[in-house]
């Protein structure tokens, strides 16, 4: 059912949002205008059941994370994203270093999907567990548990980079 | 190189809690804990502040590109989904004036309109066939001048009679190709922008360096909503192959794409 709320008003309130956190992820401005535009195209396709949504930011937090995690597993786009070394990124409450986050973009692209969101939640957005747990729809538990899993084998990684790939947990 | 893997790489709200906040999605005791964050350091407040001021504060972001897009998108999406109905009978087109000469807009001189010239198109309208919208990157970019004062729109924004608009086109297919801009009012009526007699000129060679197309449109006094659209074939057409419909707007050639734009037209206060 097509949403009953207009596009544009969505787009204002919640549009530079959407684009932000895309472009954390991707670290690429033309990447990020791309999902930005398929998570709102999702979202009105959505309807009623966006429509329904206690906090619509969640929803979209989610979709957004989800689906620029699958960009950056593209293996056709990742070299390309990889390479974004120079992505202006606005201001965020995570004081981050841009080549920390050019090493985690090149390990979200290559870890267990359920550990990515997981690092996503917890290392990029700066989320508690507890936080991470209710966005990601899992037990605290299970949150440490993925962000320890994703932690171990991303240093063996990049201990083990040049050499070959690691196994996964 | 450091562990980028710190439990929490900051102390303070979360990502997705500011963007509550923001957003006017956040709980009381959020916006609380925000508020006391906020007051603990003038940079937080200032981070928030930037936020609050959205696409402004992110001059790399092309919100206007996106909206297009996004309506692109949803567009193609209905048509695809067999949404797409027929188009009522033709109608004639309103009258429309369009400024051959350029205009002041982002600090380039674009001398103000030498002529206007009043035309009067009526497009008979052909069977499309089974063409459907065809999804892809262009997009549409429009600019509203008002005396000395040029802004650039959102789709969904407004303008009034004597506005002038101008076209930038964004994401032009790659190879030869011909363009157009049309209106289509509440009405379904359609009416060419540019070029002003209705057909298509080629691409390359008409945009300027600032993928601008030449001239300008002035508004007349009509009031409503307005789908603009801008219209890219790779062979030459013209406006009365084109074909208002509940979906979009359906093109003579299923290579065609189009790009969408709302304009809400109002009456001057």
């Amino acid at each position: 059912m097509p949403l009953d709320v207009d596009l544009d008003t969505l787009f204002r309130q919640y549009g530079p949002m959407v684009y932000r956190r895309a472009l954390q992820i991707l670290g690429n401005p033309h990447a990020a205008e791309e999902a930005t535009q398929e998570v709102f195209i999702r979202a009105m396709k959505a309807g009623d059941r966006f429509v329904a949504e206690a906090r619509p930011s969640t929803w979209l937090y989610r979709i957004t994370t989800n689906y620029c995690l699958n960009m950056i597993r593209d293996s056709k786009r990742r070299r390309a994203l990889l390479d974004a070394r120079k992505a202006e990124v606005a201001p965020t409450s995570v004081a981050r270093d841009p080549q920390k986050m050019t090493v985690l973009r090149g390990l979200l692209a290559e870890a267990d999907a359920q550990q990515a969101r997981a690092a996503v939640a917890v290392y990029i957005d700066g989320m508690s567990h507890a936080e991470a747990a209710r966005v990601l729809g899992v037990s605290r538990r299970t949150v440490g548990n993925l962000c320890d899993r994703f932690t171990r084998w991303a240093r063996a990684r990049l201990a083990d980079a040049p050499a070959g790939e690691p196994r996964r947990p | 190189m450091n562990d980028p893997f710190d439990p929490r790489i900051a102390e303070g709200p979360s990502e997705l809690t500011l963007d509550a906040y923001v957003t006017g999605d956040a709980d009381p005791e959020e916006a609380a804990a925000v508020e006391a964050w906020m007051a603990a350091d003038p940079a937080n407040a200032a981070l928030v502040e930037a936020r609050r001021a959205g696409f402004d504060a992110m001059p790399q972001a092309r919100p206007q590109a996106m909206l297009a897009r996004i309506r692109q998108g949803l567009d193609a999406a209905e048509a695809r989904s067999g949404t797409e109905a027929a188009a009522d009978a033709p109608r004639p087109a309103p009258r429309r004036r369009f400024s051959l000469g350029q205009w002041l807009f982002g600090g380039l001189a674009l001398a103000a309109a030498a002529a206007a010239v009043v035309f009067l198109a009526r497009p008979g309208v052909e069977d499309p066939g089974d063409v459907v919208l065809t999804k892809g990157a262009l997009a549409l970019e429009v600019f509203r001048a008002r005396g000395d004062a040029v802004t650039a729109l959102v789709s969904g924004d407004s303008a009034t009679a004597g506005d002038r608009l101008r076209f930038v086109v964004d994401n032009l297919p790659e190879g030869p190709g011909h363009v157009m801009v049309v209106g289509v009012e509440a009405g379904g009526q359609l009416f060419p922008y540019f070029p002003a007699d209705g057909r298509s000129v080629a691409a390359h060679g008409t945009l300027r360096d600032d993928r601008s197309l030449p001239g300008s449109a002035v508004l007349d006094d009509s009031v409503g909503q307005e789908r603009i659209w801008l219209v890219w074939c790779p062979q030459a057409f013209a406006s009365k192959q084109l074909k208002p419909t509940n979906a979009g707007l359906a093109t003579a050639d299923a290579a065609c794409r189009t790009a969408g734009f709302t304009l809400e037209k109002r009456s001057k206060p």
